[in-house]
């Protein structure tokens, strides 16, 4: 070839080859040693693979401690729901005087969950007295739509707020209260008496 | 033998390891999480406006000089009892002497044996024995304790003691209103709050399911530089970028975190001065300016500021244009982009990620 | 070559040298140009931006010309632009020469560059235009990679003709790694495509995908076709036999199964699982380190790559070393105290900086020296060789002031952070600005390497007629009448 200008060496050697030489047994004992102790810290830190669980907390349990409570939720869920209910009972639950009763104390609320969750379903019309005042008003059935959990976190939300002490309420309770409602064969909006009747002990 | 083939097959299988680990399962991860928040309420993807801001801060790369993640630091926790178990010896000995000790811990249980008595002393037909026994209890607590100031309970809120109870146990009658909200927030903290999980987690799980106690895990942030100097509330999980068209983490941090500029109340105008020029108003900065995001107009002779103009203060108590003989307005890309930067914020906690408290805001001067 | 080591000897090749420097001379040369093209273009437009950390207000009133948007396109003229067209021309030849066949169809591959090339300035335009999916280091809009991948399907399906046209036992060890380069670029970039511009995954999903494309494309795509080139050259040059197979094969699986995993930051908004994984990965990384660093150690025994006087060996011996220097630096990050000090900083930039030019460009540049010469039959020569000494020069000392100012300056910024320090502003400028002095060096070596690109065509490509060969005439002509 002619290379007359050139400053490159264009002779070049073969194709390169690979020689057989091994990997050295300890080179290889030490390698898997140091995956294996790897694999052990992942083993350690891997937080059972969650997906929730997010630096600096390590693992699920810790996350689950730091998670609001059951209770906590559902108090928290019922108030977003209770946006529905505010219009007339207030968001203090105190009521229009005269118009519409009180939640706060009321002994409608207190007590068996399953009174408040049938009026809820169906809605009341008719005298009835609270608190020693008498109130002749319409609710509708705000919560026919909704689910028993959406029911028990209002119906809690309710019986926790403004002073109320009572303890949470369950969909079971709720899903009680339907099947009772079914089984009275009552249909359309109560009143006190065809509470009464269906077996919802109202109070005097 | 011809190995040929089997380099294609070996290059897809090794390949697909880090497929499956840093792709699909991650991806999967994601895509199953929710957006409930399991209170009733959840996370909702961004405004229109805001969504089109996201749009502008992608096209000119702001990424490249900010992150939009704050990162975990070293935090202890706080265990504060909402709520204690019944049984209190044994949450005497779950907690130990050094927070049983407290005067607080008397006066929980007292005001609970109290409430529980006066449940047991309504409830018609009741066990005439057991309501006594609890009576008896009640007045034991009560006891033990001084009586004249109102009884901070904890978790129990409002309760009202009947005359004759009250008058039988020497308690108080009447809780004033402030008495009752002290009690509903008060709470009784069982650790010193530089404990790590693994130093509390025994005794959390044994106040949970031994005492039945309920409480709240309340980290408080110790070298949290995010959280204590940056402005970020806690640390940037998962589904912070849920409803993001595109993520946008970011790489470096040339220019400030993000990831909770929106809950900094820094105020429109203020942003839109920044945007346009973040030296205006002698502001060390080195972001360059987005004019181009603004309308520029020269005012007019003793021209009075429009209300949407950028303006800035400079110390004489009057607002003046951010650029002197200019009105600089917004534009709609701007405003998209304000939009989008107010949408990014932390300030609220996650099941995951509660807000940590800070212990104390230390000045970044002194560490110097 | 030793005794044991006759039965590995490459069987006959079918082709002589020359005749598959001849099949490869058009369309090589067509990749090669571009990347020179693209180089400078990448270091300009990199230069540009980088001003904007001396004067924020350069430039600042054109809405196409953010800081974002020139180091889009920076990036995206040097991965596609550059490291492309450098590699796929690279791999062709360096397939060819291993299989000792002439390439086969060389027109898939000229229509496959075209279109590589039309990818890659649809990229630049798009994201000249706001089009870039928004992740630092994936900055392809849908159809740029769409083009981009079309094009690299015409150029593989001519490696892989090329490949299968002849069998026989043993493959060097450096075609495993271009076939995975060849295999793996699809994969990557297929998946970003897909998952982050054609149908987005959720936000939260993005994260995890783009991080896993962008480190693969640098540590797989880059890496594979940056480590061929080392292994070929390296033991080519020097006459000897690469010194183990089975390290070769060694490192070689390690990569491709942790390439992908390596460098999540600490701090990632990723559950817990996913971080530890990658750093469990990166510290497993070491492993690929030792077996290419011992291997090529063992080959190159007693030969001072640096100081050889063969200007590919000098590029490959740099190469290597800038390679386990990043390898090193993916291994500390395995230790979250030492990547949470580092990890918004400039220190990442700047090893992805230093394994961009130091490693896969020196690679590239080694390799062109070599390869483009031989494309040519007759009067072969680097028209001003002396020149293509400074490219090795300039982006040596460029890579290692870059590397130098982002692991130092950068610790400083990292302590600033970490400390919430009033001055954060400026311990994070530092390193950027010092680092702009390792820029201007690499687009001085680009403008060199463009040069030399275009001298090399000018000299060779019109025969006679070229302008060098009418330029010598004239002068020779001159001497001649000067003399009498």
């Amino acid at each position: 070839m002619e290379e007359k200008h050139s400053n490159l060496n264009l002779q070049e050697h073969g194709e390169p080859a690979a020689g057989n030489s091994q990997m050295p047994v300890s080179i290889m004992v030490v390698l898997t040693l140091l995956g294996y102790i790897g694999c052990y810290k992942v083993d350690e830190l891997n937080a059972n693979f969650a997906a929730n669980v997010h630096a600096p907390f390590g693992s699920p349990a810790e996350v689950a401690s730091l998670a609001p409570s059951e209770a906590e939720l559902i108090f928290g869920k019922g108030k977003q729901i209770y946006a529905n209910c505010q219009g007339c009972h207030q968001p203090n639950g105190g009521g229009t005087p005269g118009q519409i009763p009180p939640l706060v104390d009321s002994s409608w609320v207190k007590g068996d969950p399953k009174l408040a969750a049938a009026i809820v379903l169906n809605g009341l019309q008719g005298a009835i007295v609270v608190n020693g005042t008498s109130y002749n008003g319409a609710m509708t059935a705000v919560g026919a739509a909704w689910s028993d959990e959406e029911i028990a976190a209002v119906l809690t939300y309710i019986r926790q707020s403004w002073g109320n002490g009572e303890e949470l309420v369950t969909a079971e309770q709720v899903t009680e209260a339907r099947t009772m409602i079914k089984d009275s064969g009552h249909q359309g909006t109560w009143n006190k008496d065809s509470l009464d009747a269906a077996g919802f002990a109202t109070p005097e | 033998m011809n190995k040929s083939p089997w380099i294609f097959l070996g290059v897809l299988f090794a390949l697909s390891l880090s497929w499956w680990g840093m792709v699909f399962g991650p991806a999967s991860q994601a895509n199953a999480a929710k957006t409930d928040l399991g209170d009733g309420t959840s996370l909702h993807p961004r405004s229109g406006l805001a969504q089109q801001g996201e749009q502008i801060y992608r096209e000119n790369g702001c990424y490249y000089c900010h992150t939009r993640m704050a990162t975990g630091g070293t935090f202890g926790y706080e265990i504060q009892i909402t709520q204690l178990g019944a049984d209190k010896a044994l949450t005497r000995e779950i907690i130990g002497e050094e927070y049983a000790g407290n005067k607080i811990f008397e006066k929980a249980y007292a005001f609970q044996a109290v409430a529980a008595a006066q449940d047991a002393a309504t409830t018609e037909g009741a066990d005439v024995e057991a309501t006594k026994a609890t009576l008896e209890q009640a007045k034991a607590y009560a006891n033990a304790i001084e009586t004249e100031e109102p009884l901070i309970a904890l978790g129990i809120s409002g309760v009202t003691i009947e005359g004759d109870l009250a008058g039988e146990l020497g308690l108080p009658i009447e809780m004033s209103d402030a008495d009752k909200s002290t009690v509903a927030d008060a709470t009784f903290a069982v650790s010193k709050g530089i404990e790590q999980w693994d130093e509390i987690k025994d005794r959390v799980r044994a106040l949970k399911d031994r005492a039945g106690a309920q409480f709240k895990l309340l980290p408080v942030a110790d070298d949290w530089p995010d959280v204590v100097y940056w402005g970020a509330r806690r640390q940037s999980v998962t589904r912070d970028f849920l409803h993001d068209v595109h993520a946008m983490p970011g790489v470096m941090r040339v220019g400030p975190d993000l990831s909770n500029v929106g809950g900094r109340q820094l105020d429109l105008n203020a942003l839109y001065a920044k945007i346009y020029n973040s030296q205006a108003g002698g502001k060390s900065s080195h972001m360059p300016p987005y004019k181009y995001l603004f309308n520029v107009r020269s005012a007019k002779e003793g021209e009075e500021l429009p209300t949407n103009a950028v303006t800035v203060s400079t110390g004489d108590g009057f607002k003046h244009s951010v650029e002197p003989d200019f009105v600089v307005t917004p534009t709609y890309k701007a405003r998209a982009l304000a939009a989008y930067l107010q949408s990014l914020r932390n300030d609220r906690g996650l099941p995951e990620a509660p807000l940590p408290a800070v212990r104390k805001t230390r000045n970044p001067e002194e560490d110097e | 070559m030793s005794e044991e080591g006759t039965h590995n000897a490459p069987p006959a090749p079918e082709a002589s040298p020359e005749e598959i420097n001849a099949s490869c001379r058009g369309p090589v040369l067509f990749l090669f140009f571009s990347a020179a093209l693209w180089a400078v273009q990448a270091t300009g437009v990199g230069l540009l931006g980088s001003l904007k950390m001396h004067v924020p207000g350069f430039l600042a009133d054109f809405s196409h010309l953010t800081y974002g948007r020139l180091q889009a396109n920076s990036w995206v003229a040097f991965l596609y632009g550059f490291a492309g067209n450098a590699g796929l021309g690279l791999t062709l030849w360096m397939l060819s020469r291993l299989r000792g066949m002439p390439l086969a169809r060389p027109g898939f591959v000229l229509a496959g560059a075209f279109l590589w090339n039309a990818g890659a300035t649809a990229a630049m335009v798009g994201i000249t235009m706001g089009d870039q999916p928004g992740v630092a280091g994936y900055e392809l809009p849908a159809y740029a990679s769409r083009l981009l991948l079309i094009g690299q399907a015409f150029i593989a399906f001519s490696a892989i003709i090329t490949y299968f046209s002849r069998r026989h036992q043993q493959l060097y060890p450096s075609s495993w790694f271009l076939i995975a380069g060849l295999v793996a670029f699809p994969w990557i970039v297929g998946t970003a495509h897909w998952l982050l511009v054609e149908t987005p995954v959720r936000g939260a999903a993005q994260i995890p995908v783009a991080h896993w494309a962008v480190t693969s494309l640098q540590q797989i795509w880059l890496g594979c076709m940056g480590l061929a080139a080392i292994l070929y050259f390296i033991p080519k040059i020097t006459g000897r036999e690469l010194y183990s197979r089975q390290w070769a094969a060694f490192g070689f699986w390690m990569l491709l199964i942790l390439g992908g995993w390596v460098n999540l930051n600490s701090g990632s908004p990723l559950p817990v699982w996913s971080i530890k994984l990658s750093q469990y990965a990166s510290g497993l990384f070491i492993f690929v380190l030792i077996a290419i660093g011992w291997n090529l150690r063992q080959t190159a025994k007693g030969v001072p790559l640096l100081g050889s006087n063969d200007l590919t060996l000098q590029c490959m011996g740099f190469a290597l070393g800038a390679w386990l220097i990043t390898a090193l630096f993916i291994f500390g990050n395995a230790y979250s105290d030492w990547n949470s000090l580092l990890q918004f900083t400039y220190a990442g930039t700047a090893v992805r900086q230093f394994f961009a030019w130091g490693f896969f460009a020196m690679a590239m540049f080694g390799a062109v020296y070599y390869v483009a010469p031989r494309l040519f039959i007759g009067e072969v020569d680097w028209a001003c060789s002396g020149t293509y000494k400074w490219i090795f020069r300039l982006t040596a000392i460029g890579a290692v002031v870059i590397l130098l100012a982002g692991l130092g300056l950068s610790y400083l910024h990292g302590h600033a952070l970490q400390a919430g320090s009033a001055e954060v502003l400026k311990k994070a400028l530092m390193p950027m600005r010092i680092a702009f002095l390792g820029e201007i060096l690499f687009f001085m070596s680009s403008l060199i390497f463009l040069g030399s690109m275009a001298c090399l065509l000018f000299r060779n490509c019109c025969g006679e007629y070229s302008p060098m060969a009418l330029i010598r005439k004239c002068r020779a002509a001159k001497a001649e009448g000067g003399a009498e």
